[in-house]
Protein backbone atom coordinates (compact mmCIF):
# COMPACT_ATOMS: atom_id res chain seq x y z
CA UNK A 1 0.00 0.00 0.00
CA UNK A 2 2.87 2.82 0.38
CA UNK A 3 4.44 1.28 -2.44
CA UNK A 4 1.36 2.36 -4.42
CA UNK A 5 1.08 5.57 -2.43
CA UNK A 6 4.88 6.59 -2.99
CA UNK A 7 4.49 5.28 -7.07
CA UNK A 8 1.20 7.58 -7.19
CA UNK A 9 2.03 10.46 -5.85
CA UNK A 10 6.18 9.72 -8.08
CA UNK A 11 3.47 9.93 -11.46
CA UNK A 12 1.43 12.99 -10.14
CA UNK A 13 4.59 15.12 -9.69
CA UNK A 14 5.87 13.93 -13.06
CA UNK A 15 2.36 13.99 -14.54
CA UNK A 16 2.14 17.57 -13.12
CA UNK A 17 6.31 18.58 -13.89
CA UNK A 18 6.98 17.56 -17.14
CA UNK A 19 3.72 19.82 -18.80
CA UNK A 20 4.57 22.69 -16.73
CA UNK A 21 8.53 22.39 -17.47
CA UNK A 22 7.43 22.20 -21.28
CA UNK A 23 4.61 24.91 -21.21
CA UNK A 24 7.26 26.98 -19.11
CA UNK A 25 9.83 27.01 -21.78
CA UNK A 26 7.64 27.26 -24.64
CA UNK A 27 7.71 31.18 -23.87
CA UNK A 28 10.99 31.49 -22.46
CA UNK A 29 12.74 34.54 -23.99
CA UNK A 30 16.35 34.14 -25.67
CA UNK A 31 18.49 36.10 -23.73
CA UNK A 32 22.45 36.57 -23.37
CA UNK A 33 23.35 36.64 -19.41
CA UNK A 34 25.87 38.00 -18.23
CA UNK A 35 27.86 39.20 -14.99
CA UNK A 36 28.03 42.88 -13.73
CA UNK A 37 29.33 44.38 -10.67
CA UNK A 38 28.18 46.87 -9.14
CA UNK A 39 30.25 50.04 -9.66
CA UNK A 40 28.55 52.87 -8.08
CA UNK A 41 30.04 54.08 -4.47
CA UNK A 42 26.53 54.47 -3.44
CA UNK A 43 24.68 51.28 -4.41
CA UNK A 44 23.19 50.48 -7.56
CA UNK A 45 19.66 52.05 -8.13
CA UNK A 46 16.82 49.44 -8.40
CA UNK A 47 12.96 49.12 -9.04
CA UNK A 48 10.71 46.37 -8.76
CA UNK A 49 8.72 47.66 -11.64
CA UNK A 50 10.09 50.11 -14.23
CA UNK A 51 6.64 51.81 -14.69
CA UNK A 52 5.74 52.04 -10.93
CA UNK A 53 8.95 52.71 -9.57
CA UNK A 54 8.28 52.49 -5.84
CA UNK A 55 10.25 49.72 -3.46
CA UNK A 56 13.39 50.92 -4.91
CA UNK A 57 16.53 49.34 -3.19
CA UNK A 58 20.32 49.97 -3.71
CA UNK A 59 22.01 47.07 -4.67
CA UNK A 60 25.56 47.18 -2.74
CA UNK A 61 28.67 48.28 -4.35
CA UNK A 62 30.76 45.66 -5.95
CA UNK A 63 28.03 42.86 -5.51
CA UNK A 64 28.08 40.73 -8.71
CA UNK A 65 24.60 40.21 -10.33
CA UNK A 66 23.63 38.64 -13.13
CA UNK A 67 21.83 40.50 -15.62
CA UNK A 68 19.12 38.27 -17.26
CA UNK A 69 16.91 40.73 -19.30
CA UNK A 70 17.35 44.54 -20.38
CA UNK A 71 14.70 46.75 -20.98
CA UNK A 72 15.73 50.47 -21.79
CA UNK A 73 18.25 51.70 -19.38
CA UNK A 74 18.03 49.02 -16.83
CA UNK A 75 18.79 44.89 -16.41
CA UNK A 76 16.88 42.90 -14.96
CA UNK A 77 18.50 40.82 -11.71
CA UNK A 78 17.25 38.77 -9.11
CA UNK A 79 18.43 40.03 -5.86
CA UNK A 80 17.87 38.43 -2.43
CA UNK A 81 14.89 36.39 -3.91
CA UNK A 82 13.56 39.47 -6.27
CA UNK A 83 13.28 40.31 -9.93
CA UNK A 84 14.74 44.16 -10.04
CA UNK A 85 15.77 46.62 -12.91
CA UNK A 86 18.71 48.16 -12.28
CA UNK A 87 20.10 50.82 -13.94
CA UNK A 88 23.11 50.25 -16.03
CA UNK A 89 25.17 53.04 -15.53
CA UNK A 90 25.52 51.55 -12.49
CA UNK A 91 27.03 48.43 -13.25
CA UNK A 92 30.08 47.21 -15.29
CA UNK A 93 30.06 43.81 -16.88
CA UNK A 94 32.69 41.44 -16.12
CA UNK A 95 34.13 40.37 -18.54
CA UNK A 96 35.95 42.34 -21.17
CA UNK A 97 34.14 42.26 -24.47
CA UNK A 98 32.26 39.83 -26.72
CA UNK A 99 32.44 39.09 -30.11
CA UNK A 100 29.28 37.04 -31.66
CA UNK A 101 29.80 33.53 -32.83
CA UNK A 102 28.58 32.36 -36.10
CA UNK A 103 27.10 33.99 -39.07
CA UNK A 104 24.32 35.83 -37.06
CA UNK A 105 20.60 36.13 -36.94
CA UNK A 106 19.87 38.55 -39.26
CA UNK A 107 21.81 40.97 -41.23
CA UNK A 108 20.10 44.30 -41.92
CA UNK A 109 20.69 47.90 -42.31
CA UNK A 110 20.24 50.64 -39.17
CA UNK A 111 20.19 53.58 -39.81
CA UNK A 112 21.62 55.93 -37.11
CA UNK A 113 20.23 60.09 -36.82
CA UNK A 114 20.64 63.18 -34.86
CA UNK A 115 22.33 61.40 -32.15
CA UNK A 116 24.04 58.57 -33.65
CA UNK A 117 25.12 55.29 -31.89
CA UNK A 118 27.87 54.71 -29.65
CA UNK A 119 30.03 51.37 -30.19
CA UNK A 120 30.17 49.14 -27.10
CA UNK A 121 32.43 46.62 -26.33
CA UNK A 122 29.79 44.26 -25.46
CA UNK A 123 26.06 44.05 -26.01
CA UNK A 124 25.39 45.78 -23.52
CA UNK A 125 25.41 49.52 -21.71
CA UNK A 126 26.68 47.95 -18.75
CA UNK A 127 30.07 47.20 -20.66
CA UNK A 128 32.70 49.94 -21.40
CA UNK A 129 32.32 52.27 -24.59
CA UNK A 130 34.99 51.15 -27.57
CA UNK A 131 38.59 52.99 -27.20
CA UNK A 132 38.29 56.37 -28.38
CA UNK A 133 34.10 56.53 -27.86
CA UNK A 134 33.76 56.01 -31.51
CA UNK A 135 30.10 57.19 -32.16
CA UNK A 136 28.36 56.30 -35.37
CA UNK A 137 27.73 59.57 -37.21
CA UNK A 138 23.97 60.69 -37.77
CA UNK A 139 22.53 59.85 -40.91
CA UNK A 140 24.76 56.98 -41.66
CA UNK A 141 23.61 53.58 -42.46
CA UNK A 142 25.16 50.73 -40.71
CA UNK A 143 25.30 46.85 -41.72
CA UNK A 144 24.14 45.03 -38.35
CA UNK A 145 25.08 41.45 -37.78
CA UNK A 146 23.98 38.93 -34.90
CA UNK A 147 21.16 41.08 -33.86
CA UNK A 148 20.12 39.64 -30.31
CA UNK A 149 17.24 40.12 -28.75
CA UNK A 150 17.97 42.50 -26.19
CA UNK A 151 18.86 44.87 -29.30
CA UNK A 152 22.10 44.90 -29.62
CA UNK A 153 24.00 44.59 -33.33
CA UNK A 154 27.67 43.73 -33.56
CA UNK A 155 28.73 46.52 -36.68
CA UNK A 156 31.63 47.47 -38.14
CA UNK A 157 32.20 51.01 -38.62
CA UNK A 158 35.20 52.70 -39.85
CA UNK A 159 37.58 49.92 -39.01
CA UNK A 160 36.08 49.20 -35.58
CA UNK A 161 33.97 46.22 -34.61
CA UNK A 162 31.45 46.51 -31.86
CA UNK A 163 27.62 46.38 -30.63
CA UNK A 164 25.19 49.39 -31.01
CA UNK A 165 22.33 49.53 -29.20
CA UNK A 166 19.70 49.39 -32.20
CA UNK A 167 17.05 51.47 -30.23
CA UNK A 168 20.13 54.28 -30.06
CA UNK A 169 19.23 54.16 -33.46
CA UNK A 170 16.18 55.42 -33.22
CA UNK A 171 15.84 59.06 -30.71
CA UNK A 172 12.98 58.30 -28.36
CA UNK A 173 12.05 55.72 -30.32
CA UNK A 174 8.16 54.75 -28.51
CA UNK A 175 8.78 51.66 -26.14
CA UNK A 176 5.84 49.60 -28.19
CA UNK A 177 7.07 49.94 -31.52
CA UNK A 178 5.99 46.79 -33.99
CA UNK A 179 9.14 46.94 -35.56
CA UNK A 180 12.33 49.14 -35.35
CA UNK A 181 14.13 47.84 -38.33
CA UNK A 182 14.93 49.72 -41.38
CA UNK A 183 14.59 48.64 -44.75
CA UNK A 184 16.40 49.81 -47.63
CA UNK A 185 13.83 49.59 -50.57
CA UNK A 186 15.59 49.44 -54.25
CA UNK A 187 13.01 50.32 -56.72
CA UNK A 188 10.19 48.59 -54.78
CA UNK A 189 8.18 51.79 -55.55
CA UNK A 190 7.50 54.73 -57.08
CA UNK A 191 6.46 57.53 -54.93
CA UNK A 192 4.87 60.36 -56.34
CA UNK A 193 3.64 63.92 -54.25
CA UNK A 194 0.27 64.76 -54.64
CA UNK A 195 0.60 68.30 -53.52
CA UNK A 196 3.65 70.30 -52.44
CA UNK A 197 4.65 68.18 -49.00
CA UNK A 198 7.41 69.76 -46.36
CA UNK A 199 9.91 66.34 -45.29
CA UNK A 200 10.37 66.07 -41.78
CA UNK A 201 13.65 65.56 -39.88
CA UNK A 202 12.82 62.10 -38.27
CA UNK A 203 9.90 59.58 -37.75
CA UNK A 204 9.95 59.88 -34.47
CA UNK A 205 10.72 64.04 -33.47
CA UNK A 206 8.68 64.81 -36.63
CA UNK A 207 9.86 68.42 -36.93
CA UNK A 208 9.97 70.42 -40.15
CA UNK A 209 12.66 70.64 -41.89
CA UNK A 210 12.79 73.60 -45.21
CA UNK A 211 12.96 70.54 -47.86
CA UNK A 212 9.84 71.14 -49.57
CA UNK A 213 8.75 68.85 -52.39
CA UNK A 214 6.43 69.94 -54.82
CA UNK A 215 3.24 68.88 -56.46
CA UNK A 216 3.47 65.45 -58.73
CA UNK A 217 7.44 64.78 -58.35
CA UNK A 218 8.55 61.78 -58.41
CA UNK A 219 11.04 61.04 -55.01
CA UNK A 220 13.19 58.15 -54.23
CA UNK A 221 12.08 55.95 -51.39
CA UNK A 222 15.16 54.99 -49.30
CA UNK A 223 13.79 53.54 -45.60
CA UNK A 224 11.03 52.68 -44.06
CA UNK A 225 10.57 52.90 -40.13
CA UNK A 226 7.43 51.25 -38.58
CA UNK A 227 6.45 53.91 -35.75
CA UNK A 228 3.34 51.78 -34.87
CA UNK A 229 1.22 49.42 -36.02
CA UNK A 230 -0.75 52.40 -37.72
CA UNK A 231 2.01 54.58 -38.92
CA UNK A 232 4.89 53.80 -41.14
CA UNK A 233 7.44 56.38 -42.57
CA UNK A 234 9.30 56.56 -45.29
CA UNK A 235 12.82 58.23 -45.73
CA UNK A 236 11.96 60.15 -48.91
CA UNK A 237 15.41 61.81 -50.93
CA UNK A 238 14.68 64.65 -52.98
CA UNK A 239 17.38 66.69 -54.86
CA UNK A 240 20.00 65.26 -52.81
CA UNK A 241 18.46 65.81 -49.43
CA UNK A 242 16.35 63.57 -46.56
CA UNK A 243 13.35 63.74 -45.14
CA UNK A 244 10.78 61.44 -43.70
CA UNK A 245 7.07 61.59 -44.19
CA UNK A 246 4.19 59.19 -43.23
CA UNK A 247 3.23 56.59 -45.59
CA UNK A 248 -0.04 56.36 -45.52
CA UNK A 249 -0.73 59.97 -46.01
CA UNK A 250 -3.11 59.32 -49.44
CA UNK A 251 -3.65 62.96 -49.91
CA UNK A 252 -0.65 63.86 -49.71
CA UNK A 253 1.22 60.92 -51.03
CA UNK A 254 1.00 58.46 -54.14
CA UNK A 255 2.60 55.33 -53.78
CA UNK A 256 2.74 52.66 -56.51
CA UNK A 257 4.40 49.13 -55.68
CA UNK A 258 6.69 46.78 -58.06
CA UNK A 259 4.40 44.36 -59.66
CA UNK A 260 7.42 43.23 -62.04
CA UNK A 261 7.19 39.71 -60.86
CA UNK A 262 3.35 39.51 -59.68
CA UNK A 263 2.13 38.76 -63.75
CA UNK A 264 -0.43 41.57 -63.89
CA UNK A 265 -1.52 42.13 -66.98
CA UNK A 266 -4.43 45.31 -67.74
CA UNK A 267 -6.86 44.92 -70.43
CA UNK A 268 -8.20 47.82 -72.00
CA UNK A 269 -11.97 47.76 -72.19
CA UNK A 270 -11.86 51.22 -74.63
CA UNK A 271 -8.77 52.79 -76.05
CA UNK A 272 -7.01 53.76 -72.60
CA UNK A 273 -4.67 57.16 -72.75
CA UNK A 274 -0.97 56.43 -71.91
CA UNK A 275 0.28 59.53 -69.72
CA UNK A 276 3.93 60.63 -69.39
CA UNK A 277 2.98 61.31 -65.56
CA UNK A 278 0.80 59.91 -63.25
CA UNK A 279 -1.39 63.43 -62.93
CA UNK A 280 -3.27 64.07 -66.57
CA UNK A 281 -3.35 67.48 -65.78
CA UNK A 282 0.19 67.81 -66.15
CA UNK A 283 0.89 65.16 -68.70
CA UNK A 284 1.87 64.37 -72.44
CA UNK A 285 0.10 61.92 -74.08
CA UNK A 286 2.68 59.20 -74.85
CA UNK A 287 0.55 56.65 -76.00
CA UNK A 288 -2.73 54.56 -76.52
CA UNK A 289 -3.86 51.03 -75.78
CA UNK A 290 -6.39 50.29 -78.47
CA UNK A 291 -9.68 48.45 -76.82
CA UNK A 292 -9.13 44.45 -76.19
CA UNK A 293 -5.59 45.16 -76.10
CA UNK A 294 -3.61 44.03 -73.09
CA UNK A 295 -0.57 45.48 -71.32
CA UNK A 296 1.86 45.02 -68.59
CA UNK A 297 1.52 46.32 -65.54
CA UNK A 298 4.38 47.74 -63.95
CA UNK A 299 3.62 49.57 -60.74
CA UNK A 300 0.69 49.54 -59.60
CA UNK A 301 -1.24 50.83 -55.92
CA UNK A 302 -2.41 47.85 -54.09
CA UNK A 303 -4.53 49.71 -51.18
CA UNK A 304 -7.69 51.41 -52.13
CA UNK A 305 -6.96 55.04 -51.67
CA UNK A 306 -10.72 56.03 -52.95
CA UNK A 307 -10.84 57.17 -56.49
CA UNK A 308 -7.86 58.26 -57.55
CA UNK A 309 -5.40 55.49 -58.80
CA UNK A 310 -3.07 55.36 -61.26
CA UNK A 311 -0.68 52.50 -62.76
CA UNK A 312 2.41 52.47 -64.42
CA UNK A 313 2.09 49.66 -67.89
CA UNK A 314 4.21 48.93 -70.50
CA UNK A 315 2.89 48.34 -73.93
CA UNK A 316 4.60 48.22 -76.98
CA UNK A 317 8.17 49.77 -76.37
CA UNK A 318 6.09 52.11 -74.45
CA UNK A 319 5.77 52.83 -70.71
CA UNK A 320 3.75 55.17 -68.44
CA UNK A 321 0.75 56.21 -66.72
CA UNK A 322 -2.67 54.62 -66.90
CA UNK A 323 -5.56 56.23 -65.28
CA UNK A 324 -7.47 53.34 -63.82
CA UNK A 325 -10.38 54.65 -62.16
CA UNK A 326 -12.89 55.22 -64.83
CA UNK A 327 -15.14 51.88 -65.16
CA UNK A 328 -15.56 52.93 -68.65
CA UNK A 329 -12.12 52.61 -69.95
CA UNK A 330 -10.64 49.19 -67.94
CA UNK A 331 -12.38 46.28 -66.43
CA UNK A 332 -11.33 47.12 -63.30
CA UNK A 333 -11.33 45.23 -60.02
CA UNK A 334 -11.77 47.68 -57.04
CA UNK A 335 -10.05 45.63 -55.25
CA UNK A 336 -6.93 45.84 -56.78
CA UNK A 337 -7.59 48.81 -58.68
CA UNK A 338 -8.18 47.97 -61.96
CA UNK A 339 -5.72 45.23 -62.99
CA UNK A 340 -6.45 41.45 -63.60
CA UNK A 341 -4.48 39.20 -62.22
CA UNK A 342 -3.52 37.00 -65.35
CA UNK A 343 -5.70 33.55 -64.12
CA UNK A 344 -8.06 31.90 -65.92
CA UNK A 345 -10.53 29.22 -65.03
CA UNK A 346 -13.03 26.84 -67.28
CA UNK A 347 -16.40 28.29 -68.26
CA UNK A 348 -19.07 26.22 -69.63
CA UNK A 349 -22.09 27.76 -71.95
CA UNK A 350 -25.24 27.00 -70.05
CA UNK A 351 -26.89 28.08 -73.63
CA UNK A 352 -26.60 28.92 -76.66
CA UNK A 353 -24.62 32.56 -76.49
CA UNK A 354 -23.74 35.49 -77.96
CA UNK A 355 -20.36 37.05 -78.27
CA UNK A 356 -20.05 40.88 -77.80
CA UNK A 357 -17.02 43.11 -78.85
CA UNK A 358 -16.59 44.43 -75.71
CA UNK A 359 -17.91 45.03 -72.47
CA UNK A 360 -21.06 46.57 -72.73
CA UNK A 361 -20.53 46.79 -76.45
CA UNK A 362 -22.18 45.56 -79.64
CA UNK A 363 -23.44 41.80 -80.40
CA UNK A 364 -21.43 40.40 -82.98
CA UNK A 365 -22.94 37.17 -85.29
CA UNK A 366 -20.83 34.98 -83.56
CA UNK A 367 -22.69 32.34 -80.97
CA UNK A 368 -21.25 29.99 -78.94
CA UNK A 369 -23.39 26.46 -78.49
CA UNK A 370 -24.35 25.35 -75.30
CA UNK A 371 -22.35 23.33 -73.34
CA UNK A 372 -18.52 24.84 -75.19
CA UNK A 373 -15.97 24.79 -72.56
CA UNK A 374 -14.07 27.60 -72.67
CA UNK A 375 -11.14 29.79 -70.74
CA UNK A 376 -12.04 32.33 -68.79
CA UNK A 377 -9.49 35.28 -68.33
CA UNK A 378 -11.24 38.09 -67.09
CA UNK A 379 -14.45 39.08 -65.49
CA UNK A 380 -16.32 42.11 -64.82
CA UNK A 381 -19.18 43.02 -63.06
CA UNK A 382 -21.82 45.70 -63.83
CA UNK A 383 -21.89 48.71 -61.03
CA UNK A 384 -25.94 47.60 -61.09
CA UNK A 385 -24.74 43.98 -60.42
CA UNK A 386 -27.61 42.66 -62.84
CA UNK A 387 -25.05 41.29 -65.10
CA UNK A 388 -21.35 39.91 -65.42
CA UNK A 389 -19.16 39.96 -67.98
CA UNK A 390 -16.38 37.55 -69.25
CA UNK A 391 -13.67 37.24 -71.36
CA UNK A 392 -13.69 33.44 -72.69
CA UNK A 393 -11.74 31.87 -75.39
CA UNK A 394 -10.80 28.44 -77.05
CA UNK A 395 -9.35 27.46 -80.60
CA UNK A 396 -12.33 28.58 -82.35
CA UNK A 397 -13.65 31.90 -80.63
CA UNK A 398 -13.06 34.59 -78.38
CA UNK A 399 -14.95 37.34 -77.14
CA UNK A 400 -16.89 38.71 -74.46
CA UNK A 401 -20.17 37.17 -73.28
CA UNK A 402 -23.00 38.39 -70.75
CA UNK A 403 -24.33 36.65 -68.24
CA UNK A 404 -27.07 37.62 -65.82
CA UNK A 405 -25.85 35.30 -63.34
CA UNK A 406 -22.08 33.56 -62.83
CA UNK A 407 -21.99 29.98 -63.15
CA UNK A 408 -18.69 28.43 -62.44
CA UNK A 409 -17.68 25.34 -64.43
CA UNK A 410 -17.27 21.49 -64.01
CA UNK A 411 -17.35 21.47 -59.89
CA UNK A 412 -21.02 23.05 -59.97
CA UNK A 413 -23.25 20.57 -61.85
CA UNK A 414 -26.33 22.49 -60.05
CA UNK A 415 -28.27 24.31 -62.81
CA UNK A 416 -29.27 26.84 -59.99
CA UNK A 417 -28.11 30.44 -60.89
CA UNK A 418 -25.40 32.43 -58.74
CA UNK A 419 -26.55 36.09 -58.14
CA UNK A 420 -23.17 38.31 -57.80
CA UNK A 421 -23.86 40.64 -54.77
CA UNK A 422 -21.75 43.94 -53.04
CA UNK A 423 -23.76 46.40 -55.11
CA UNK A 424 -19.98 47.98 -55.09
CA UNK A 425 -18.00 45.41 -55.80
CA UNK A 426 -16.52 43.44 -58.65
CA UNK A 427 -16.02 40.46 -57.91
CA UNK A 428 -13.07 37.94 -59.21
CA UNK A 429 -13.96 34.82 -60.43
CA UNK A 430 -11.47 33.01 -58.25
CA UNK A 431 -13.31 34.83 -55.59
CA UNK A 432 -16.46 33.28 -56.22
CA UNK A 433 -15.37 29.81 -56.89
CA UNK A 434 -13.48 30.45 -53.24
CA UNK A 435 -16.72 31.30 -52.15
CA UNK A 436 -18.55 28.56 -53.16
CA UNK A 437 -15.55 26.03 -52.48
CA UNK A 438 -15.86 27.13 -48.66
CA UNK A 439 -19.43 26.16 -48.25
CA UNK A 440 -19.07 23.00 -49.70
CA UNK A 441 -16.18 22.62 -47.25
CA UNK A 442 -18.39 23.98 -44.32
CA UNK A 443 -21.32 21.40 -45.15
CA UNK A 444 -18.88 18.65 -45.73
CA UNK A 445 -17.03 19.12 -42.38
CA UNK A 446 -20.73 19.80 -40.89
CA UNK A 447 -21.72 16.23 -42.32
CA UNK A 448 -18.38 14.33 -40.84
CA UNK A 449 -18.50 15.97 -37.31
CA UNK A 450 -22.16 14.83 -37.17
CA UNK A 451 -21.54 10.80 -38.62
CA UNK A 452 -18.55 11.00 -36.15
CA UNK A 453 -20.59 11.55 -33.28
CA UNK A 454 -23.38 9.13 -34.57
CA UNK A 455 -20.45 7.00 -34.33
CA UNK A 456 -19.18 7.40 -31.17
CA UNK A 457 -22.51 6.93 -30.06
CA UNK A 458 -22.75 3.92 -31.53
CA UNK A 459 -19.82 2.70 -29.93
CA UNK A 460 -20.45 3.73 -26.45
CA UNK A 461 -23.98 1.53 -26.64
CA UNK A 462 -22.08 -1.31 -27.88
CA UNK A 463 -19.59 -0.90 -25.37
CA UNK A 464 -22.42 -0.76 -22.70
CA UNK A 465 -23.81 -3.55 -23.84
CA UNK A 466 -20.46 -5.62 -23.95
CA UNK A 467 -19.88 -4.14 -20.11
CA UNK A 468 -23.25 -5.75 -19.39
CA UNK A 469 -22.96 -8.72 -20.47
CA UNK A 470 -19.07 -9.63 -19.52
CA UNK A 471 -20.17 -8.75 -15.69
CA UNK A 472 -23.03 -10.85 -16.10
CA UNK A 473 -21.23 -13.74 -16.94
CA UNK A 474 -18.90 -13.30 -14.22
CA UNK A 475 -21.64 -13.14 -11.83
CA UNK A 476 -23.46 -16.34 -13.16
CA UNK B 1 -10.89 17.11 -41.03
CA UNK B 2 -11.67 14.54 -43.98
CA UNK B 3 -9.22 13.10 -41.53
CA UNK B 4 -11.15 13.30 -38.37
CA UNK B 5 -12.14 9.40 -37.76
CA UNK B 6 -8.63 8.47 -38.02
CA UNK B 7 -7.91 10.88 -35.66
CA UNK B 8 -10.27 9.49 -33.27
CA UNK B 9 -9.33 5.95 -33.69
CA UNK B 10 -5.72 7.05 -33.48
CA UNK B 11 -6.77 9.28 -30.17
CA UNK B 12 -8.69 6.32 -28.84
CA UNK B 13 -5.52 3.45 -28.98
CA UNK B 14 -3.57 5.80 -27.27
CA UNK B 15 -5.91 6.70 -24.71
CA UNK B 16 -6.27 2.82 -24.11
CA UNK B 17 -2.32 2.37 -24.22
CA UNK B 18 -1.53 4.53 -21.54
CA UNK B 19 -4.71 4.13 -19.45
CA UNK B 20 -3.69 0.32 -19.78
CA UNK B 21 -0.11 0.87 -19.04
CA UNK B 22 -1.18 2.78 -15.96
CA UNK B 23 -3.26 0.41 -14.74
CA UNK B 24 -0.96 -2.27 -14.71
CA UNK B 25 1.69 -0.12 -12.75
CA UNK B 26 -0.92 0.31 -10.15
CA UNK B 27 -1.16 -2.98 -10.05
CA UNK B 28 -4.18 -4.03 -11.48
CA UNK B 29 -4.17 -7.58 -12.85
CA UNK B 30 -7.27 -9.41 -13.52
CA UNK B 31 -7.69 -9.20 -17.30
CA UNK B 32 -11.21 -8.96 -16.88
CA UNK B 33 -10.73 -5.40 -15.46
CA UNK B 34 -8.48 -4.61 -18.50
CA UNK B 35 -11.37 -5.44 -20.38
CA UNK B 36 -13.51 -2.86 -18.37
CA UNK B 37 -11.14 -0.12 -18.54
CA UNK B 38 -10.97 -0.64 -21.96
CA UNK B 39 -14.70 -0.84 -22.66
CA UNK B 40 -15.25 2.54 -20.47
CA UNK B 41 -12.66 4.10 -22.65
CA UNK B 42 -14.50 3.34 -25.83
CA UNK B 43 -17.68 4.42 -24.21
CA UNK B 44 -16.22 8.22 -23.19
CA UNK B 45 -13.10 8.32 -25.12
CA UNK B 46 -14.44 8.56 -29.04
CA UNK B 47 -17.86 10.94 -27.93
CA UNK B 48 -15.12 13.33 -26.26
CA UNK B 49 -13.38 13.66 -28.93
CA UNK B 50 -15.99 14.24 -31.52
CA UNK B 51 -17.68 16.61 -29.57
CA UNK B 52 -14.69 18.73 -28.69
CA UNK B 53 -13.67 19.01 -32.49
CA UNK B 54 -17.54 20.26 -33.10
CA UNK B 55 -17.46 22.70 -30.78
CA UNK B 56 -14.21 23.79 -31.57
CA UNK B 57 -15.24 24.44 -35.53
CA UNK B 58 -17.96 26.10 -34.77
CA UNK B 59 -17.50 28.19 -31.06
CA UNK B 60 -13.38 28.61 -31.21
CA UNK B 61 -10.92 27.42 -29.73
CA UNK B 62 -11.92 28.95 -26.13
CA UNK B 63 -15.08 27.07 -26.33
CA UNK B 64 -13.01 24.13 -26.96
CA UNK B 65 -10.78 24.46 -23.76
CA UNK B 66 -13.81 25.00 -21.52
CA UNK B 67 -15.68 21.97 -22.85
CA UNK B 68 -13.12 19.66 -22.87
CA UNK B 69 -12.30 20.66 -18.92
CA UNK B 70 -16.65 19.83 -18.38
CA UNK B 71 -15.85 16.68 -20.50
CA UNK B 72 -12.90 15.37 -18.78
CA UNK B 73 -14.80 15.56 -15.54
CA UNK B 74 -18.23 13.51 -16.53
CA UNK B 75 -15.73 11.08 -18.62
CA UNK B 76 -13.97 10.67 -14.84
CA UNK B 77 -17.33 10.48 -13.21
CA UNK B 78 -18.85 7.69 -16.15
CA UNK B 79 -15.62 5.47 -15.96
CA UNK B 80 -16.05 6.09 -12.02
CA UNK B 81 -19.15 4.79 -12.33
CA UNK B 82 -18.53 1.71 -14.47
CA UNK B 83 -15.36 0.59 -12.72
CA UNK B 84 -17.02 0.83 -9.00
CA UNK B 85 -19.99 -1.66 -10.43
CA UNK B 86 -17.51 -3.70 -12.16
CA UNK B 87 -13.99 -3.96 -10.96
CA UNK B 88 -12.07 -6.31 -8.84
CA UNK B 89 -9.68 -4.22 -8.53
CA UNK B 90 -10.57 -2.70 -5.08
CA UNK B 91 -6.92 -1.66 -3.62
CA UNK B 92 -7.65 2.00 -5.41
CA UNK B 93 -11.04 4.22 -4.95
CA UNK B 94 -13.04 3.31 -8.44
CA UNK B 95 -13.27 7.04 -8.83
CA UNK B 96 -9.56 8.07 -7.87
CA UNK B 97 -8.84 5.52 -10.15
CA UNK B 98 -10.78 6.87 -12.96
CA UNK B 99 -9.35 10.04 -12.06
CA UNK B 100 -5.70 9.13 -12.03
CA UNK B 101 -6.06 7.12 -15.28
CA UNK B 102 -7.63 9.89 -17.30
CA UNK B 103 -5.19 12.37 -16.12
CA UNK B 104 -2.73 10.66 -16.98
CA UNK B 105 -4.00 10.11 -20.50
CA UNK B 106 -4.84 13.48 -20.73
CA UNK B 107 -1.22 14.96 -19.66
CA UNK B 108 0.85 12.34 -21.89
CA UNK B 109 -1.24 13.57 -24.48
CA UNK B 110 -0.43 17.17 -23.99
CA UNK B 111 3.51 16.33 -23.66
CA UNK B 112 3.29 13.96 -26.97
CA UNK B 113 1.70 16.51 -28.63
CA UNK B 114 4.38 19.11 -28.16
CA UNK B 115 6.54 16.36 -29.03
CA UNK B 116 5.26 15.65 -31.99
CA UNK B 117 4.44 19.31 -33.10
Amino acid sequence: MKKTKLLLLFFLLFLFIIPIYVNADMGAPEISTYTARVINKNGAESVLDLYEPKDSILIPYDTLVEITFEENEYGMTNYNGKSYYTKLSDLRAVSEETEPVGEGVESKNYYAWEEGAYLYKGPSKAYDKVDGNIQIKPGTTVNVRNYIKNAWGYVEYNGVKGWVYIYQCYKNAPYKEVSHLVDISEGNTKIYTLKDITLENSPTKQEKTNIVVPAFTEVQYKYEYMYNPHKKYICIEYEGKEGWHEIEDVDNLSIAYNCKNENISLIAVKDVTIYEKFNEENNNVIGTIPAKEECDVLYASIYYYGDESWCYVHYNDISGWVNTKGEDYLISERYNYGLISDKYSEYTTDSDTIIYDNVNGIETNVVISKDTVLSEKYTYTDSDNLSSWHYVFNDKYSGWIKNDFYKASSENTSNENTLIENTNEIIDDNLVEEKENNMQKLFSIQNILIICILVALIIAIISIFLIKKINSKENK
Amino acid sequence: MINLPIWMIICLICTILIEIVIAYILRVKDKKDFVNIILANCITNPLLVAISTYINVYYGLFARRISMIILEILAIIIEGYIYKKNLNFKKIKPYILSFILNFSSYFLGILINHIIY
